[in-house]
Parts: C-alpha cells; structure tokens; sequence
C-alpha cells in the first residue's frame, strides 16, 4: 500500500513503484531459491563421503564455516535493522508503533525460540550419531575381513616365494647358466601342474663385462595361464631378484581382473647368480574383487575414523548454515508478515491524520484485493467524499464571503448617506435599545456614539430632549408610522423638529423595533416666520405711511392757522404740532425701513474677496474707532478664497453686525467698564473650504443676551435697546439665508455674544 | 680460486650450523655453496602415530613443506627472498601392505619409491635434503638471513576456526652471508 497525492482522480503516477518484496511473483522466487539453497545443503551434506578428505577439512569446511558467518552477520542485521526501526518508530510516536513493537516481539520469539532448540538439539544429535558411527562389531568385522583378505594375499605370495625357491635350488646351475632348456624344462613344466593358474618363467644371467650382468627368458611353463600377463613386468622382477640377490615379489594387476602375484628367486651358481625363475599365480577377479570390497569397507570406516572431527565439523556446519537460513527466513518472514499486517493500518492512519491535516489529494492505492483493500477502497471514497463536500463548502464559504462584501459595502454605503444626510435617523431594537444614530441625529440631538445600547427612554425623555417623549411613546405597539412637529428648547435656541417613527414589524407581526426620523424645520419655520413679517411689514408700510404725510400736512396748518393767536395759544399749538411732525417722521422712517425689509431684493452673486468687503465695511467707522473709546481687532484669514456674495448686501451685513456689536457695547462712546477693560470688537473670517464654507465672525464683549432672547434675535421688531425698527438682525438672517448660508449667535467668553456668518465656500 | 670458495662456503655452514634447530620441530640445515643457497631439513616428530593412523586408514597424507629464504628486519616484517614449496606424500595399499611414497616441488612429482617398511616411509617423507632455494647473486655480504620452513599435514584430523593456523611444525635456521 502506498500513499499518493494527486491533484486529480488521475492515473498512478510512474514514480510510485512498489519495493520488490511487495510483489508475490519475487517471493514465489525468493522461497524457491531457499527451497533449493535448502535441499543443495541436504544434498552437499549427503555427499560428504565422496570428496576428497583434503579439499573436505582444508576447503570445504572452512567454506561452510564462512557461510555460517555470512548467515549469522545477515540474521544479526535483519534483527538489528527491524529493532532500530522499531525503536526508530517508538520514539517518532509512529502510528501504530506499539503495537507493532509487539506484533515483531511475538513473531520473533514465535521463530527464534523454536529454531534455537532445534539447533542445539541437532547439534547434540550429531555429536552422538558421530561417536555411534564407530562401534566395536563393526570394527572388529571389518578388521577381520581386510585381515583375510590382506592375509590370503601374504599367504599366496609367501607360496609363491617357496616355490620360487625350491625352483632355484632344484634346478641344475650349470644348464641354467649354459642355457639348456632340455635339462631343466622337465622341472619347469613340472611345476605349473601343482598350481592352479600357475606360470613359472625361467631367466638366464648374461655376464658381458664390463656391462653388468642381465637377464634373458629362457624357458617358461604354464597351467591355464592368463593371456594378458605382461612379460615386461617378469623382466622388471627378475632383474630386480638379480640385483638384490634375493627372493623379491610383485603383484601385477590384470586389465581382464584378477592380480598375478609373482616371486623371483636367484639360480645361485658356484660363484655368481646364474639364472632366476619366476614364479606366478593368478588370483581370480571374484577374488580380488572381494578383498579389495573389503579393503574399501575397512578404508571406508578407517577413514570415517580418521577424519571423524572434520566430517562432524562439516555436518554440524551444514546443520548450522540450514538452520540460520530457516532461522533467517523464519525471522524475515515474522517481520515481514508483522510489516504486512501493520503497515496497512498504519498507511490509513498516516492517511487519516494526513486527511485531517488538509491533504484532501491523497489516495491509498490497496495492495491487496482482500478486506483491507476494501478499507482502503472505502477510505478512498471517504476522501473523494470529503474532498468534494470541501469543495462544495468552500464555494459556499466564497459565496458568502463575496454577499457580505456586497452587504458590507452596501451597509456602508447606506451608513455614509444616513451620516451625510441633515435628517437624524435613530433606530431601536426590539427591546427600545439604541441601535444606531447617524450623525445629523448626533448633531441635532446633542448625543454621541455613547448613547448606542442604552434605552431610547432614558436618552430621549430627558432634559431640553423630552419633547421627544411622545413621538418615542407612540412608536410602541403601532404598526406603520407616525409624523408630528416637536420643538425642543435647545441652549442656542429653539429647534424645530419634523419626527417620523416607524415601527418595524417583522414576520408574524413581530415587533423587531424602530426607527425614528427627524428633520430640522427649523430655518423652514424661521423662513415663513420671515415671510410672514414682510407681509405684515409691506402691508404696514401700505396702510401707515399713507396717512403720514396729511398728517404732518395739517399739523404744519395749524401751526400756521394759530401764529397770530395769543402767545400761550400759540406756543401750545407750536409744541404740539412739532411734536405731531416729530413723531410723523419717525414714523416715516420707519415705514421706509419696513418697506426696505419687505422690498429687499434677490441677491446678484459674483466672486467677492470677503476680507476686503470687510475692510472696506470698517471704513466707516473710522472717526467712531479714532475717538479711542473702543478697539475692533481683525482677525482675517489670510488667503481666503473668493466668495460668491451679493457684495452691496454682504457689506450690508457687516455693517449690521458691527452696529448691533456697538449698540450692544454701549454705543459710539461707551462708559468706563468697571474692570477697565476696553469694548472691544473681534472680526474674524475663517476658511473651512474642507466643509465647502467661509464663516466671518463678529464678537463683543458686552453684556451679551440672554439665552431665551437669543432666537429672537433675528425676528423682525426685536430690540433690546428700546429705539430703532427692530430689523437689522432679521435683515442680515435674510440675506445670509438668501445667499445660502446660515447665521448662528452664540455667548462669548467672557461675556458677550458671537455671530457667525456661514457662507457656502 | 677452488680453495676460496671452498672456505666461503664452510664459513657459512659453520655460522648457519649455530642456530640450527634452534627452535621448532623441523631441523633446518641451510647450504650454502658459491653458486647457490640450498636447503635441508627434517621433520621425524611430525610422522607419529596419528600419522600412522592417516595412512592405514587408506587415506592420501601428504606433507606440505614451505621453505622460505628470508633477511631479517627490526623495524618492520622480515622481508622473504625466496620461497619453495616442497611436499612427500603417501598411500598405504591394505590389501598388499605396500606403502607408495612420493615427493614434489612445486605441484611436480620429483620422486617416487615403494615399501612395506612404515619407519622407512617415515624417514622419507620428512627428510628433505638439498631443497635449492636461490642463487647468491641477490644476496647481500656480512648479512644475516635465515631459512624458516613450515609444515602443513594434509588431511587434518582435528579442527580449528581459523583455518590458517596451527602448522604442524616449523623450524628456522640463521645465517650470515660471508664472502
């Protein structure tokens, strides 16, 4: 079983091969090979009596000895390795390791213990069946038969020395030494026919000096003798019976079978050796092949005797290399069968953890078609399984991932418009919990960020913002919505609010909260507040101015009409009248200011440098500022961008402000302050082009208004100096909100009140 | 000139003769005449009774004999000049009694007899007399040198681990090169 990442369901790769010893045929061979290594042993062991005993204990031996060596080193390493890789595996925290640990240990001691015994017990057998091998009986019986045989052999030679002597002495020296064969074959003939297969070869010496004496055939004599006897060899022993002077022996084996034992005596004549007769016998080949059995047994067994140590070293040798190979084999098979049963497991828990840890790619391929192989067939599929439900989930996960964006973007976008709109937008949770507040609601209300969380009751019902408390009331329990105008009192003045709740209901007209909406009607209300008094001003303007001038007509007629009337007459008509024109005036004027205020006209808006409006504004307070009863500090931006203003109202604009700062101050000569501070008055322009404004600021120190007169302020007909028509402010609010922009009075610090002119940049 | 070399050699056989048999069981006599350096030795302790025993049982014994002409060294191994390998073996016939004895050099038989006599069979096979070693000409003068001569007997009755140990015998002989 191997483990294979692929990116695909994709063939094997090539490079994944298995190791040989996985495939069956290899083993299938691998034991052939053993079996026949195995029965070469036995056979080798079988044919120990047939080697040559030198090449048995100088080659052989020694040969097995190095086998046994090389078996031991290649069991010691198997053990050695498979325990190192074990310990290996342990101390890794394998899969499996332990149990494979005692999986190895069983199977080994299965293996060793048994082949351990049998070797010991086997070398105990052999010992004893070596010292069986020579027992006395066998000893003695083939003692004896190489005895006989050796003996019938020494007997017969020893008759055929007697014969041979008796020959020589009978036979007359001096015929033998003439050469006369009729005087001696008489006797040689004689002689074969007391034998069986007999034959008697009679030489004569030959003196020729200075060569030594030689012998040369004169006579022989036969009884059945064998045909193929070699007359060479009866030379050979009768020059040696001549040399020695004695009797000598010989035995010629015979190419037909049988041996031909043979003697020679000397023929001794008066002074010298004169002739030598020879003397032969045939021994049959039965016979001869007989003692030479027996002579081959008693060799055989002497032999075995001889070179008892080395054949029992050399059996013992084979019993060892044959028993190190089972034990080998044996010991690789356990571990081997250890590995097989194992490694599976192991490969699908290696898998699984693998799996666990992302590989999603990998694939077991089964090496085996049993119930393994269906386990690793099934954790196949149950990766395959989880691979492509990963697959599913993670496009599911990028869906998602990709709808939150949109949602995200979309809920930021929808926070950016709620936080850039001037209307406040204030939603509650189902349990009346402030959700969110969008910044128009944070500015109108007053709040901030804290408020989120809390109880719309306990942040809505209090202080300046409890005129909120019904709208917040009646967002409970009603479905759809409801509007109303709310006017809380804020410190800067009233705030005129257009509020809209909305309950929100979800499925099963479950209540799952709402959301209130407030707009600021506030210059809307000021707006029609304005209208309002133009009208009231133009129709004053109408129906007042009207009747003015007959007015002031008559009364300069009665003055006339009582000149010549007595002095106090006449000064009581002078007073009156003077003071009917006086106050007719008066009258007029103020007419002519409601009729300007009525009559303004639309702005015409170019690029105007508001610094040097301002500047040029100031100019006409030159001759009040020279007098030192009061001090105007300018405070202008340098680098101001051009501002599209109606110049002629903007610098109307100014002027009101800085006279209302003057009047407020005490007028063109003001009193001695107490502290002995200077009035002074701040004019400032600020640039906020970030915010898309320019503001201009005119500040005093004077006593300043109070906070529930600062809103009125700029409606038409409100002075706090008691004099003049009460419009200046309401004019200059009118131009600045006809310029599109937004005027504000705040207190100053210490005292005082600040305006702030905000003109679209 | 005879007379010369003549006392050179009877030098070298008085000086070879002080060490002779000095050590071991084989008696090492080492020749040296003007023309060459031979060597003789015998061995009659090797033939004994297991000896004895080898050749009744029929089996080949046969005596292998390395002759080794060799200088001394006190710094490092004894360098050999010249070596020879000498060897006599025998069969004994059981069933005529007749012991054949041989005798080779080099893996060639140089000479071959036949006895009924064991003691003679004994003294042939472990006396070796003028076994030719080298030639003078290598060697060097007023340097000792000495001949070592080790035995093996084949076959082996007994059995040993290692299997290059345990000669049957060896003998040395020291000499000096005169001149």
């Amino acid at each position: 079983m191997f483990l294979r990442s692929s990116p695909a369901d994709a063939a094997p790769p090539a490079d994944v091969r298995r190791r040989p010893l996985d495939n069956p045929r290899v083993l299938v061979v691998v034991g052939v090979l053993l079996v026949a290594i195995l029965a070469g042993l036995f056979w080798f062991a079988g044919r120990t009596s047939d080697i040559a005993p030198q090449l048995l204990t100088d080659v052989l031996l020694y040969a097995l000895l190095g086998v046994d060596l090389a078996l031991l080193l290649a069991l010691g390493f198997v053990l050695a390795r498979s325990l190192l890789k074990l310990w290996v595996e342990q101390r890794r925290a394998a899969p499996f390791a332990r149990f494979r640990a005692k999986l190895v240990a069983a199977l080994l001691a299965m293996t060793i213990l048994p082949a351990g015994l049998v070797l010991l017990s086997g070398s105990q057998i052999i010992r004893d069946s070596a010292a069986r091998w020579f027992s006395e009986p066998v000893d003695t019986v083939l003692g004896a038969a190489q005895a006989i045989a050796r003996q019938y052999y020494e007997d017969q030679q020893d008759a055929m020395v007697l014969r041979a002597r008796r020959l020589a002495r009978t036979l007359p020296p001096a015929a033998v030494a003439a050469g006369d064969v009729a005087a001696v074959s008489g006797a040689i003939e004689e002689e074969p026919r007391t034998m069986r297969d007999g034959l008697v070869e009679l030489y004569r010496v030959i003196v020729d000096p200075p060569r030594p004496p030689d012998v040369r055939f004169l006579f022989s004599a036969q009884s059945a003798a064998p045909k193929d006897h070699g007359f060479a060899s009866a030379d050979r022993l009768a020059a040696r019976a001549l040399a020695s002077g004695h009797e000598e022996t010989q035995q010629d084996d015979l190419s037909a079978g049988g041996t031909l034992l043979r003697a020679a005596a000397p023929i001794h004549g008066r002074d010298r050796v004169v002739g030598v007769v020879v003397v032969s016998q045939l021994v049959s080949a039965d016979l001869r092949a007989r003692a030479l059995e027996a002579t081959a047994a008693y060799e055989s067994y002497q032999g075995l005797r001889v070179l008892k140590a080395p054949i029992q070293g050399v059996y013992q040798s084979v019993f060892l290399a044959v028993s190190l190979l089972i034990l080998m084999s044996a010991t690789w098979l356990g571990l081997y069968l250890a590995k097989r049963i194992t490694r599976p497991v192991q490969m699908l828990a290696e898998g699984a953890r693998a799996i666990g840890a992302g590989d999603l790619d990998l694939r077991l391929e089964p090496e085996t078609s049993d119930e393994l192989g269906a386990l690793v067939e099934s954790f196949n599929m149950m990766a395959a399984e989880l691979k492509t439900s990963r697959e599913r989930l993670e496009q599911s996960r990028r869906d998602l991932e990709q709808k939150n964006r949109e949602v995200d973007a979309r809920r930021r976008y929808i926070e950016t418009i709620l936080d850039r709109v001037a209307t406040g937008v204030i939603s509650l949770d189902a349990s009346g919990r402030i959700s969110t507040l969008n910044g128009a609601a944070e500015r109108l209300l007053g709040l901030d960020a804290r408020v989120v969380g809390r109880p719309a009751t306990d942040v809505l019902t209090q202080g300046d913002l409890a005129g909120l408390a019904p709208v917040l009331e009646r967002t409970r329990g009603v479905q759809g919505g409801v509007a109303q105008e709310v006017m809380l009192q804020r410190p800067d003045g009233e705030l005129h609010l257009a509020a809209a709740a909305t309950a929100l209901v979800g499925r099963g007209d479950r209540r799952e909260g709402a959301v209130i909406v407030l707009d600021n009607i506030t210059p809307l209300i000021r707006a029609q507040r304005v209208a309002a008094w133009r009208d009231v001003a133009r129709r004053l303007a109408h129906e007042v101015k009207n009747p003015l001038t007959p007015i002031q007509l008559s009364a300069e007629r009665l003055r006339r009409h009582f000149g010549g009337a007595p002095e106090a007459t006449r000064a009581l008509v002078a007073e009156c009248t003077d003071a009917i024109i006086v106050e007719v005036e008066a009258l007029k004027g103020l007419v002519d200011e409601f009729a300007q205020f009525a009559r303004m006209r639309g702005p015409r808006l170019v690029p105007t440098d508001l610094n040097a409006l301002i500047d040029g504004a100031l100019l006409l307070y030159a001759a009040v500022l020279q007098q030192g009863r009061l001090v105007v500090q300018r405070r202008l931006a340098p680098a101001l961008p051009p501002v599209r203003v109606d110049a002629e109202q903007m610098r109307q604009v100014v002027i009101n402000l800085v006279d209302n700062a003057i009047e407020a101050l005490g007028g063109p000569s003001p009193p001695a302050r107490p502290g002995g501070s200077l009035p002074t008055i701040v004019i400032a322009t600020i640039d906020d082009r970030t915010n898309g404004a320019v503001r201009f600021v005119v500040s005093d120190n004077g006593p300043g208004v109070p906070a529930a007169d600062r809103d009125k302020l700029f409606m038409p007909y409100y002075s706090t100096k008691g004099r003049g028509s009460g419009l200046g402010l309401a004019i200059v609010r009118r131009i600045v909100v006809e310029h599109g922009g937004n005027i504000q009075a705040a207190p100053a610090r210490p005292t005082g009140t600040t305006f702030t002119v905000e003109l679209p940049a | 000139m005879g007379r010369r070399l003549a006392a050179t050699a009877v030098l070298c056989s008085l000086v070879a003769a002080g060490p002779e048999a000095a050590s071991g069981a084989i008696r090492v006599t080492p020749i040296v005449t003007p023309e060459s350096i031979a060597a003789s030795f015998s061995a009659p302790a090797v033939f004994g009774d297991e000896a004895r025993e080898v050749l009744q049982s029929g089996l080949v014994l046969t005596f292998t004999f390395f002759v080794e002409l060799r200088r001394p060294s006190s710094i490092w191994f004894d360098r050999t000049i010249t070596s020879v390998t000498t060897a006599s073996s025998a069969r004994f016939d059981n069933l005529t009694g007749v012991y054949q004895v041989s005798k080779l050099r080099d893996g060639r038989v140089v000479w071959s007899e036949r006895t009924e006599d064991a003691a003679q069979v004994g003294r042939w096979m472990t006396t070796f007399d003028h076994v030719p070693l080298a030639r003078v000409g290598p060697l060097a003068a007023d340097t000792g040198y000495y001949v070592r001569v080790r035995m093996q007997s084949s076959p082996r009755r007994t059995f040993s681990l290692w299997p290059w140990a345990g000669d049957a015998g060896s003998g040395r002989a020291d000499f000096t090169f005169g001149h």
